[in-house]
């Protein structure tokens, strides 16, 4: 929020309309953008795409094809997931959080869990052609987004191999102390 | 389910009508203005082709407003340039063709009158049926007619042109500048549910169309320069004229390469002084074509389209019948269109099904 603050003022004097100003100020918040200076924010700003969504409407379901991001600028999105016939809550993602960015890259991706907005939403999308938009015409731009978007999932690939570790390790656990009871 | 998305029906209904709606005014203004649509098609095809050119020059730091105009201008001083070389070079073969076109219309006469004798002589059913006829004077006047009538429909042809000069460098321009724009706001009208597929539809689908008409557009080019080469080393005349038509006829499937042999070979029979230019006519076409069938179509065209050769046959017929020449040259990128709706649609019908199970 440092960084949005920092622009705050040239929001205060700029001609730009609400929707813009929430866009732009998504934008920087995210962390896949946090590279980008003042003007390629600018430009990104003009190829997202803000998705107004109404209370308990789906944004996509597991299983479907997926096609990009989606970055929270307004409400609230539920995230489940079908487990033996009915859904499971994973989490709950608040504004600023941004799900689904997978999709960026995998060529043919499945989206794992399903999406609902939960109040009044406004979402900003990202998708493919977008980026492939942004690395055909601002080729520089396009690799800070990809060098940030390799990073996030660098980095939840190792949080998902610490909590399989974790898994192993209560598993063995659990193990040894139903032997011990036996 | 959690949620269940016939809550919005009503919303989403609304959106999807206001998007049916629009893109129907579209075409509307298209169907109450039809002249606009030789240079509206005219201007989506210059899209496809110059794009590449602009991101290229967006991507090395020039504006994209900047960089249409110095492409405007480059083109403005390349058609200038070239056309001081080509319309003279063009001018003196229509002459020369108009002062000999006396000569060829006598030699027609003669050749016509000579072999129309020959059949009624050697065949008797030939003289039974054309005996009082006078064929060639009747084929004459029907040729005569035809080219009348083509006289006739000049003006309105010129106004078209005239028309065409003038929309097609704006529709380009605003097309290279604000295309993404324009598809953006469009995509807005599309409900929530069938955004993601819709977007991606239209990315696959102006991918390939892009892909197809800078294929087709090189091919015809790489066409004109080898017939043109090769009439220039025959030494056959009209060899800019004979190049273009071939050029330029080119991308019809099939058809295309037959239409474009017409006028060469005619000039060829028609031609009294020189006997070996039909031979020549015949060699420039057919390695031409062969050139285009085993090398060019294959390594440019056939690997965008991916479609069974069946299936252009037949949807270029179809694409005739319907709508004549515009339809054989749009019916090979329809199919394309059409192969990945039903794609998109299979993948959506079965891939579902097979989750569900």
């Amino acid at each position: 929020m440092k960084h949005a603050n920092r622009f705050l003022w040239l929001d205060l004097f700029s001609r730009k309309s609400e929707t813009e100003i929430t866009v732009l100020s998504t934008l920087r918040t995210n962390q896949l953008f946090s590279k980008l200076s003042e003007r390629e924010l600018n430009y990104l700003a003009k190829i997202v795409h803000v998705r107004n969504y109404k209370p308990d409407e789906t944004i996509f379901s597991q299983y479907e094809k997926g096609l990009g991001m989606y970055m929270i600028a307004k409400g609230e999105v539920e995230i489940r997931v079908a487990s033996e016939g009915e859904e499971v809550l994973v989490t709950t993602l608040s504004p600023g959080s941004f799900f689904g960015e997978l999709a960026l890259i995998d060529i043919d991706n499945k989206r794992t869990a399903s999406a609902y907005s939960i109040g009044p939403t406004i979402l900003i999308g990202f998708f493919k052609p977008d980026l492939i938009e942004i690395m055909e015409r601002k080729s520089e731009t396009g690799v800070k987004i990809l060098f940030q978007l390799s990073r996030v999932l660098g980095r939840r690939l190792s949080e998902t191999t610490e909590l399989i570790t974790q898994l192993y390790k209560e598993k063995d656990k659990y193990k040894t102390k139903l032997k011990d009871a036996a | 389910m959690k949620k269940v998305i016939g809550k919005f029906w009503h919303w989403e209904f609304f959106k999807l009508f206001f998007f049916g709606f629009t893109i129907i005014g579209f075409s509307l203004v298209f169907l109450a203005v039809p002249s606009l649509f030789p240079s509206a098609f005219a201007s989506v095809i210059l899209f496809f082709v110059f794009c590449p050119t602009i991101d290229s020059l967006e991507r090395k730091g020039v504006s994209r407003t900047i960089s249409i105009t110095l492409l405007f201008l480059m083109l403005g001083g390349l058609l200038s340039i070239a056309a001081s070389y080509v319309i003279p070079q063009a001018a003196k073969e229509m002459q020369s063709f108009e002062s000999g076109s006396q000569e060829f219309l006598t030699k027609i006469h003669f050749k016509l009158k000579t072999r129309e004798s020959e059949w009624i002589k050697d065949s008797q059913l030939f003289k039974a049926v054309f005996k009082d006829y006078d064929l060639t004077s009747k084929f004459l006047n029907w040729m005569g007619d035809f080219f009348e009538k083509l006289l006739f429909n000049a003006p309105n042809f010129a106004s078209q042109v005239l028309v065409a000069l003038f929309m097609v460098p704006i529709f380009t321009f605003v097309l290279l500048k604000d295309s993404r724009k324009f598809r953006r706001h469009l995509m807005r009208l599309v409900p929530n549910r069938y955004f993601e597929t819709s977007y991606s539809l239209t990315s696959r689908i102006l991918d390939k169309m892009g892909g197809y008409v800078a294929a087709r557009i090189l091919e015809a080019a790489l066409v004109m320069m080898f017939v043109v080469i090769g009439c220039l080393i025959a030494k056959i005349p009209y060899a800019v004229m004979i190049g273009f038509f071939a050029g330029a006829t080119n991308p019809i499937p099939y058809l295309g390469p037959l239409l474009g042999a017409l006028p060469g070979i005619a000039l060829a029979i028609l031609d009294p002084t020189n006997h070996a230019q039909l031979f020549w006519m015949l060699v420039i076409y057919g390695v031409t074509n062969l050139l285009d069938t085993i090398l060019i179509f294959p390594l440019l065209v056939a690997k965008i389209v991916d479609i069974h050769p069946v299936i252009v046959v037949i949807s270029v017929f179809l694409g005739a019948q319907i709508f004549g020449m515009i339809g054989m040259l749009m019916a090979v990128p329809f199919i394309a269109i059409l192969k990945i709706l039903i794609g998109e649609l299979y993948t959506k019908i079965y891939e579902s099904t097979e989750t569900i199970q």
